[in-house]
């Protein structure tokens, strides 16, 4: 904890030792918004080259350098943040490369993490404790809670409530990967694609001015097909599996006592979240606080100040012990905070090329998903998906928005180019452990408990053999 | 009688944590309780999984039962039937459930103390003990000599 600490106190240094060499930082009267708004046009592609790094350092060094990406990670991060912002500092003046890292950071990563944290914190107060027995339609029955939950209390919440329980149910079977591996799919990703509390891409949607019911309204077909699609499966497998094991019984049944809640509180607090997010997108005062040309409305500070307050009415009135269960600690939040730090700042120029569309540098991009300025439905999905299968979704869902126009207005009235986004980013998040921040949760979870959870390919066996068929699906039936 | 079979001794690479170990055990002696020395270890990383991570997590392991072994040794004199332990996670948490799950009637715990700022920011592992633990929970912090002379084995 010192240690992060001290790491964001020396970012915080050599963020502002940086742009103390580059004093017009501080001088600048030009008008910022309008040079951030067209500095897509002028960006080569090379700029891009941070941000990719910065993703494939994610998905390559924790396995290739695991020790050093152990110790590091929060450096590795950093790095590629100042491997764009000083040379764009240096080409395209400070005050431009501060204003872009204050829009990005007050507009985007503090409400981002902002939401995660309190729902992290929040959801992480709640124990379902009891004598749960793993058979096939109980897990079933599970994995169905927690794809309604996961849109209401994020997926991580979801899946941070309900793994445990549902590895202490199945504690006695011989088969358990495939139902953590669906538990992952359902739970830690496909559930969540009905609110923008539910995965991280769509509250980025949010932030950028998608209403809150939008892809509950649109996304809720998909989600049902697809959920019933991969429950059925699963309660079939599980079937199987549990008749092959000589129907076991469970050593466990009726000594942790009955089915309850601990901490329903927060259950209260969840629903204070849920009106925060609301009231940001329905409640337009005047007002609000500008911090280097960069205006935060008054809603919206609002917001971030109810959401950090319902986490600390959680933190204070949560019984220890209940924290304690859950094995509760800061260090998933405060990785994704460091990793998300770099990766928000060295998106700052693919986002702005792809807003310049044709004319930007990775028009290549843009020919790939519309012909004509038509978009294609079905390459906005697989696209969307494929990258955010081995990106993390939340960028990805960003640079595909913002490919499409980044406007949100047109985007929801045109329907099928934002489903396709939205859907390819939340649904493909599951295809491998990378894909989203509580599939590596939960994979550490359950090999924490003694599961021996498939390799990064292995997962993959898993996820072409049964997701990539279902998407093919929902490709045909909703994204054409 | 209020007896005491069982006693946790939180252990961590600091002096004041290898201070408490001794005088716990001196202290106890008379006693002759069942002494756990535990260690929590800092969780992998949530990005490393697989091959990687259960290899790191066995070093990990393996580390903090060479520092168990290094306190057991300091003690090993005084004849106590002694336990290590390695766990991973956050030590209060960790803490709080073994003395559960043994049923432990008394914790030992070092204090290093902190500043006023990291304490209000952080919150302490000996305060989130102290707060939590059901049984007894003896703080020691800057132990004068003459307490540690006395239990010196040497």
């Amino acid at each position: 904890m010192k240690r992060n600490l001290v790491f964001f106190l020396n970012l915080s240094v050599i963020a502002l030792g940086v742009f103390g060499l580059f004093p017009d930082a501080w001088a600048s009267t030009a008008n910022l918004h309008q040079e951030a708004e067209e500095i897509g046009r002028q960006l080569g592609p090379l700029w891009v080259v941070p941000f990719v790094c910065m993703l494939l350092s994610i998905a390559v060094m924790p396995l290739a350098l695991p020790h050093f990406w152990h110790h590091h990670y929060g450096k590795v991060a950093v790095f590629w943040g100042f491997a764009f912002l000083v040379p764009f500092a240096a080409f395209h003046g400070s005050g431009l490369a501060l204003y872009s890292v204050a829009h990005t950071l007050f507009l985007e990563y503090i409400p981002f993490l902002i939401l995660l944290l309190s729902l992290f914190t929040i959801a992480g107060g709640v124990c379902l404790r009891g004598s749960l027995v793993g058979l096939p339609q109980v897990n079933t029955a599970i994995l169905l809670i927690g794809a309604i939950l996961a849109s209401w209390m994020g997926t991580t919440g979801a899946a941070m409530l309900l793994i445990r329980p549902l590895m202490r149910a199945n504690a006695h079977r011989r088969y358990k990967v495939h139902t953590i591996v669906f538990f992952i799919f359902l739970v830690a990703n496909i559930g969540g694609s009905l609110t923008p509390l539910g995965d991280p891409p769509l509250f980025l949607g949010f932030l950028k001015g998608v209403s809150f019911f939008w892809t509950t309204r649109h996304l809720f077909f998909p989600m049902i097909v697809m959920a019933g699609i991969l429950l059925t499966i699963y309660f079939f497998m599980d079937t199987m599996l549990f008749i092959k094991e000589g129907r076991p019984d469970s050593p466990d049944a009726g000594k942790d006592g009955k089915l309850r809640l601990e901490g329903p509180l927060n259950l209260l607090l969840l629903g204070g979240v849920v009106f925060g997010v609301l009231l940001s997108g329905i409640w337009k005062p005047e007002g609000g606080l500008t911090i280097y040309h960069v205006h935060i409305e008054l809603q919206n500070i609002t917001r971030d100040i109810l959401l950090l307050a319902l986490a600390a009415i959680s933190l204070k009135t949560t019984a220890e012990h209940i924290r304690r269960r859950n094995d509760f600690n800061w260090e998933p939040i405060i990785e994704v905070a460091k990793l998300f730090a770099g990766i928000f700042v060295s998106m700052i120029p693919a986002i702005a090329i792809l807003r310049a569309g044709e004319h930007g540098a990775l028009h290549g991009i843009i020919a790939l998903v519309s012909k004509d300025g038509i978009p294609n439905h079905t390459m906005y999905f697989w696209l969307t998906g494929a990258l955010s299968s081995f990106l993390d979704n939340a960028p990805t869902y960003l640079v595909f928005f913002n490919t499409a126009g980044g406007n949100a207005q047109t985007l929801m009235g045109e329907v099928s180019t934002l489903m396709a986004i939205s859907a390819g980013a939340v649904f493909m998040g599951a295809n491998t452990y990378i894909g989203n921040a509580p599939n590596f949760m939960v994979r550490s979870i359950a090999e924490s408990g003694g599961i021996k959870m498939p390799s990064f390919f292995g997962y993959m066996a898993w996820s072409v053999g049964i997701l990539i068929p279902s998407f093919v699906l929902m490709s045909v039936l909703f994204f054409h | 009688m209020i007896k005491i079979e069982s006693v946790l001794v939180p252990v961590d690479g600091s002096a004041t944590s290898r201070d408490a170990v001794i005088y716990a055990a001196h202290l106890l002696n008379a006693r002759n309780p069942k002494v756990y020395l535990l260690h929590v270890w800092e969780p992998i990383s949530l990005t490393i999984g697989g091959e990687e991570a259960a290899k790191m997590r066995q070093e990990a392991h393996d580390k903090a039962m060479e520092l168990l072994e290094g306190r057991r040794k300091l003690i090993d004199s005084v004849g106590l039937d002694i336990e290590l332990l390695a766990r991973s996670g956050r030590p209060e948490y960790e803490i709080l459930n073994v003395q559960e799950e043994l049923d432990c009637d008394l914790i030992v715990i070092g204090s290093r103390g902190m500043s006023e700022l990291e304490s209000v920011i952080m919150g302490s592992v000996v305060s989130g003990v102290l707060e939590g633990a059901t049984c007894p929970v003896l703080v020691t912090r800057n132990l004068r000599a003459k307490y540690l002379k006395e239990a010196s084995p040497e």
